[in-house]
């Protein structure tokens, strides 16, 4: 195999996500030996995420080509999903910056393990071989798992990385196991050979079997029913931005690699598109319907996520058939992007209340967000706005996205999965208002709420996110554009 | 022509709104003042400059500002058409709302609520801009629902009063009937033509029945926003807002919207004669039937408010019998007008602390001499004298209805449905209305104006401050001098006046109605009557309210016609009626649903169902939940065997 140095600029956004993180560790060593300030690591992280959006976007235009012999890929979905993720580190890095300063735990390794996830997820996306599939998801898994971890006082966050690592190994096991399989069946771990055999007609029931395990194991990193069960736990444990920034930055990388397995190495999806039809269907009922007696906003948040997970479904199932491909793509790359953009608002509101909460020693529950709307009027406007962008109501980025997911489910006659997506949509309408009615029409229990200092960066971030998920949802046109394009590798 | 800076026309009032609205309560009040009228007054000027340079062979400049949204067929673009219809509503939007927002400087001064006031005023500018300049129907529709959003605000301006928050309410529940008609008049137009643009809908050919549909859906959105019948019922309430924004929002522009509509829409309703004929039909029985309200009504602006209503529905009876031009004329030298008249009530109101009712002024001119002699030009020219622009503009409706009273376009084909006389029909009422019209107008002034001070012990009237009076004389003068777009066409044939008649400048933009346009005719005798009706409007007014007695004046009118004056003054017991009709049964279905759905199915089934289906799933998720990692572990084991399970079951032939 022959090693082509211009592949390298294929792969940029990752080397730069992976170069800030080198920087950042290696930083470390020239700091005072005594309290050193590591304020400037979550800027310099922060503008390496943004040289990785600005370098994802940049290549948006260039034609698509196979990198590293065909290993990897460089095209318009893989920009796109990068670009998501690089923006997603971003925002998060922001919101990071005053949550950990307030909480007085910035450390050395905090924004290079995400630096490094995130480089994971973005050669995930561009992943067209097994094993690199699998070294981009151990580097974007053992990070993650680590900064899950990160707050080390207390059980709970140790307990929720440590559930999380064993189950994940589990997941990787199972696609390993789908992998071996795969390479039995077709003698190599390129998806594109992958592809040849299934489409030669000598298929064996060892490829079905490895289809199986491989999407088993992507649908554990989605948060797919019955994949989902570490998801509760694990959100809740974690710290807040961390959780934000894995619902946005993992879902996306996670998605991309998923739809990649099963479009581009299982081609035509008459096998599997019923059992992502059926994933789909309990992921919305179960995600839903275990939403609803959520009292703690994490856990809500959570099986939000899994919820959102199922609509996402939605359109993998819909890219089973070859008419509304790219459609669907589109779709789903608009999908990641406003649920991205969401899900890191709605975290980072719940980070600043969490640190409230953990200086007055109060318990995550709904009532202690009653009254937001009187100390802190911004704050309960866009708590509300990703809200009701989670719940999929006009004129928000949710909106918009589920409205294109539908669409392009009818569009491939998956009419009655369309029509379920929307009514188990309605129901969520319940849990996600609820935010809303404490925050604004709920009284404050007690007058002497704990008055934190003002986490202004997390404000900005907020702020964002918030112009955002508005633009998306009133102006989506350049958005969707812009997916468009990037899906359009899938428009074969 | 296509260009690129049509957009600035709405952008700038927009940029002011935000300014004004998110730093407002921060900024110096000279700043705030300086950033709401600088940014109208530029949009003035670049609308000026525009209207100037119109290319005189195909008058329009066009701007696609950006695609707004595609979504399968359906592709909007958020486009601006300035032509010399929205161009000359640009001009009459962005300057008497200069104007107006001039006045409020001194009017709101006092307000603490002075910033969300003049946010509210910009953003309405930028609103009804769009309305105006938006090149399809969406971009319409936006604007409509914009303005709507800044008429609901500021009607509830002083929200913590009960009654005007309960007005802002009516006015918006009101719209909503309307504005449903209007969304489904888009649909109806888009699954029709396949498009929403003025430029294609303009020459797309629609079968009678589509164009019927579509143009009475349209029409209620109409009837809803311009206070027509039976929807007027928002409008009188919506007094309750700061005088300003009547002048603005409820008597010269926003109510106007549903007249623009028709007239921009001019191919389907021609397309449409059977709508057109109930266009013309609702607005002659709203004329009527608001001004006779307006006879016996003793709250100033009240006044004011049943005659826009019923201006608005000479407006309609213009379009309504395929005379676009006469309507949008009448448009026009009404915003001046009655700007001028709201602007004159609220120095009143201003001047005597608050007072409002008719009954309690009297020989203000002495005390107020500006604002009597202004009030007195808008009301000459809103009574039809001669030669004032209200008497040509009403006048042309009037003389078009009689004119086209063959109803040549009622004609579908060949024996086809005549309504020869409905052209009749529309002039006598209209006339009648005229009639009227001068004599409540005249009555409202003598009231205000003339006899003895009998306002209120310890109020000292005060003239206006000079911020505040010369906005009134720009649109008295305004008021008189476009006449000049209202001279008849043969008057003014070859001079330099020619250009500036409104028949003869918005030539090529409307449809011709079906059977073609009225042939010229002489206009003489239609002046000879209406200037007749105009004076003996005001000789009525005179006799019942002479200076001298004006107090009495009512007693009189009612010794006369006791039983309708009451019927006037109650304004035909409608809001009691449709309490009656609508409010009353609702409320108690609702209640009877309450009693039905809520307490026994939703409170019995799904409150306490629900709580229990939920307290069941919690108990369900708990058991697999218990954050048991081995636990976990086998739920996913599981689920990768059902998934191979089912792969391989699938793939085995």
């Amino acid at each position: 195999m022959n090693f082509n140095p211009g592949d390298l600029y294929g792969v940029l956004p990752a080397l730069l996500l992976a170069a800030g993180a080198l920087v950042l560790l290696t930083s470390e060593v020239f700091l005072r030996p005594v309290e050193p300030d590591r304020r400037y690591q979550a800027w310099v992280a922060a503008a390496f995420a943004f040289a990785g959006l600005w370098a994802s976007l940049a290549q948006l235009g260039d034609p698509a080509q196979p990198l590293f012999a065909g290993a990897a890929v460089s095209d318009g979905f893989a920009h796109i999903v990068a670009a998501v993720v690089c923006a997603a580190l971003f925002l998060s890095c922001i919101v990071a910056f005053s949550y950990l300063e307030s909480l007085r735990a910035t450390r050395g390794e905090f924004y290079a393990l995400a630096l490094f996830s995130a480089s994971g997820m973005c050669l995930l996306a561009q992943a067209t071989d097994l094993v690199v599939i699998f070294i981009s998801l151990e580097v974007m898994s053992l990070a993650v798992y680590a900064l899950c971890a990160y707050l080390r006082r207390g059980k709970r966050p140790a307990e929720a990385a440590f559930k999380y690592f064993i189950l994940g190994s589990f997941a990787s096991a199972i696609f390993l196991y789908g992998a071996a399989f795969a390479f039995g069946a077709s003698g190599s771990t390129r998806l594109a050979d992958l592809a040849a055999t299934v489409r030669s007609g000598s298929a064996t029931t060892l490829v079905y079997a490895s289809a199986a395990l491989l999407a088993a194991g992507f649908a554990f990193k989605v948060a797919a029913v019955p994949f989902h069960m570490w998801v509760p736990d694990v959100y809740d444990g974690a710290p807040a931005p961390v959780t934000g920034f894995m619902a946005a930055g993992v879902k996306a990388a996670a998605f991309a690699t998923l739809v990649r397995i099963l479009v581009s190495g299982y081609g035509e999806g008459g096998r599997w598109r019923g059992l992502i039809v059926a994933l789909a269907y309990l992921t919305m009922l179960v995600g839903n319907l275990l939403a609803v007696p959520q009292r703690s906003v994490k856990r809500m948040l959570a099986y939000s996520s899994i919820a959102h997970a199922g609509y996402l479904l939605v359109a993998v199932a819909a890219m089973g058939t070859s008419a509304p491909r790219a459609d669907a793509a589109g779709a789903l790359l608009f999908y990641l992007a406003s649920y991205g953009a969401t899900v890191i608002g709605a975290f980072a509101v719940v980070a600043i209340i969490e640190r409230k909460l953990a200086l007055s020693g109060l318990g995550d529950d709904l009532s202690s967000w009653a009254g937001l709307s009187e100390k802190h009027p911004a704050l309960a406007a866009a708590m509300s706005l990703f809200m009701i962008s989670l719940a999929g109501v006009p004129p928000t980025a949710g909106f918009m996205a589920k409205l294109t997911v539908f669409r392009s489910a009818i569009e491939a006659d998956l009419v009655p999965l369309a029509i379920f997506g929307v009514i188990t949509s309605v129901a969520g309408l319940y849990y996600y208002l609820r935010v809303v009615v404490y925050v604004y029409m709920v009284p404050e229990a007690k007058a002497d709420a704990v008055q934190g200092g003002r986490l202004l960066s997390a404000g900005l971030a907020i702020a964002g996110c918030a112009l955002i998920v508005l633009w998306m949802g009133v102006l989506p046109g350049s958005f969707a554009a812009l997916a468009q394009s990037g899906a359009a590798v899938f428009g074969r | 022509m296509e260009v690129s800076w049509l957009h600035l026309i709405p952008l700038l009032p927009l940029a002011g709104a935000a300014v004004c609205g998110l730093l407002g309560k921060w900024l110096p009040k000279a700043w705030l003042y300086a950033i709401a009228l600088v940014t109208v007054l530029l949009s003035f000027c670049i609308g000026l400059t525009g209207f100037l340079r119109l290319p005189e062979e195909v008058p329009i400049f066009h701007e696609v500002a950006f695609n707004w949204f595609s979504a399968g067929s359906l592709h909007v673009d958020m486009g601006f058409l300035f032509d010399r219809l929205s161009g000359a509503l640009t001009l009459v939007v962005t300057g008497v709302g200069f104007l107006i927002h001039v006045y409020s400087v001194g009017y709101m001064d006092e307000d603490p609520g002075y910033w969300r006031y003049f946010a509210y005023l910009n953003l309405f500018i930028a609103a009804m801009l769009t309305l105006v300049l938006g090149d399809n129907l969406v971009a319409m529709f936006v604007g409509w629902e914009g303005v709507g959003l800044c008429s609901y605000l500021l009607i509830g301006f002083w929200y913590t009063d009960e009654e005007k928050a309960y007005a802002g309410r009516k006015a918006f529940v009101v719209n909503r009937i309307g504005d449903v008609g209007f969304l489904i008049g888009i649909f109806v137009l888009f699954n029709a033509t396949g498009s929403v643009s003025f430029a294609q809908l303009g020459v797309a050919p629609l079968t009678l029945a589509t164009a019927s549909i579509a143009a009475l859906c349209l029409f209620i959105g109409a009837i809803g926003k311009s206070a027509q019948l039976p929807l007027y019922v928002w409008l009188p309430d919506a007094m309750a807002g700061p005088t300003p924004v009547s002048a603005l929002i409820h008597a010269a522009t926003m109510v106007t919207a549903g007249v623009y509509m028709v007239a921009r829409m001019s191919h389907l309703y021609t397309s449409a004669p059977g709508v057109l004929a109930l266009v013309a039909l609702v607005g002659a029985l709203t004329a009527l039937w608001a001004a006779l309200i307006g006879t016996a009504q003793n709250d100033i602006k009240r006044v004011l408010a049943y005659s826009t209503v019923s201006q608005l529905g000479f407006m309609f009876i213009g379009v309504g019998v395929g005379a676009f031009f006469a309507g949008t004329m009448h448009l026009v030298t009404h915003a001046f007008f009655k700007a001028c008249l709201f602007l004159g009530s609220g120095a009143v109101i201003h001047g005597l602390a608050g007072e409002q009712d008719l009954r309690r002024m009297g020989g203000l001119r002495k005390y107020m001499p500006q604002t009597a002699w202004t009030f007195a030009v808008a009301t000459v020219a809103i009574s039809g004298i001669f030669p004032i622009s209200g008497f040509f503009s009403k006048d042309e409706i009037l003389a078009q209805a009689l004119h086209t009273k063959a109803y040549d376009f009622l004609t579908l084909g060949p024996g086809g449905p005549h309504l020869t006389s409905l052209g009749t029909i529309l002039y006598l009422v209209g006339s009648f209305t005229a009639l009227i019209t001068s004599f409540y107008m005249w009555r409202c002034y003598f009231l205000a104006f003339e006899g003895e001070y009998r306002g209120p012990e310890g109020v000292h009237p005060h003239e206006s401050p000079g911020i505040m009076t010369s906005p009134l004389w720009i649109l008295a003068a305004l008021s008189v001098l476009s006449l000049v777009i209202g001279l008849p066409e043969p008057w003014v044939r070859g001079s330099f006046l020619e250009h500036l008649n409104w028949e003869h400048f918005t030539g090529r933009l409307f449809s011709p109605p079906r059977g073609g346009p009225p042939a010229g005719f002489s206009p003489w005798p239609g002046y000879l009557v209406a200037l007749a009706i105009g004076w003996a409007g005001f000789g009525l007014a005179w006799l019942l309210y002479a200076p001298a007695r004006a107090a009495s004046g009512d007693d009189r009118f009612a010794a006369l016609f006791p039983r309708l004056r009451n019927a006037f003054a109650n304004k035909f017991w409608v809001d009691e009626f449709y309490d009656w009709l609508v409010v009353r049964p609702l409320w108690s279905f609702a209640r009877g649903l309450w009693r039905i759905f809520d307490a026994t199915i939703i409170d019995g089934l799904f409150i306490n169902g629900s709580a229990q289906l939920v307290a069941w799933v919690a108990a369900l998720a708990r058991r697999f939940q218990n954050g048991d990692v081995q636990r976990y572990a086998a739920v996913t084991a599981l689920g990768v065997l059902a998934l191979v399970y089912a792969f391989l079951l699938r793939s085995s032939p």
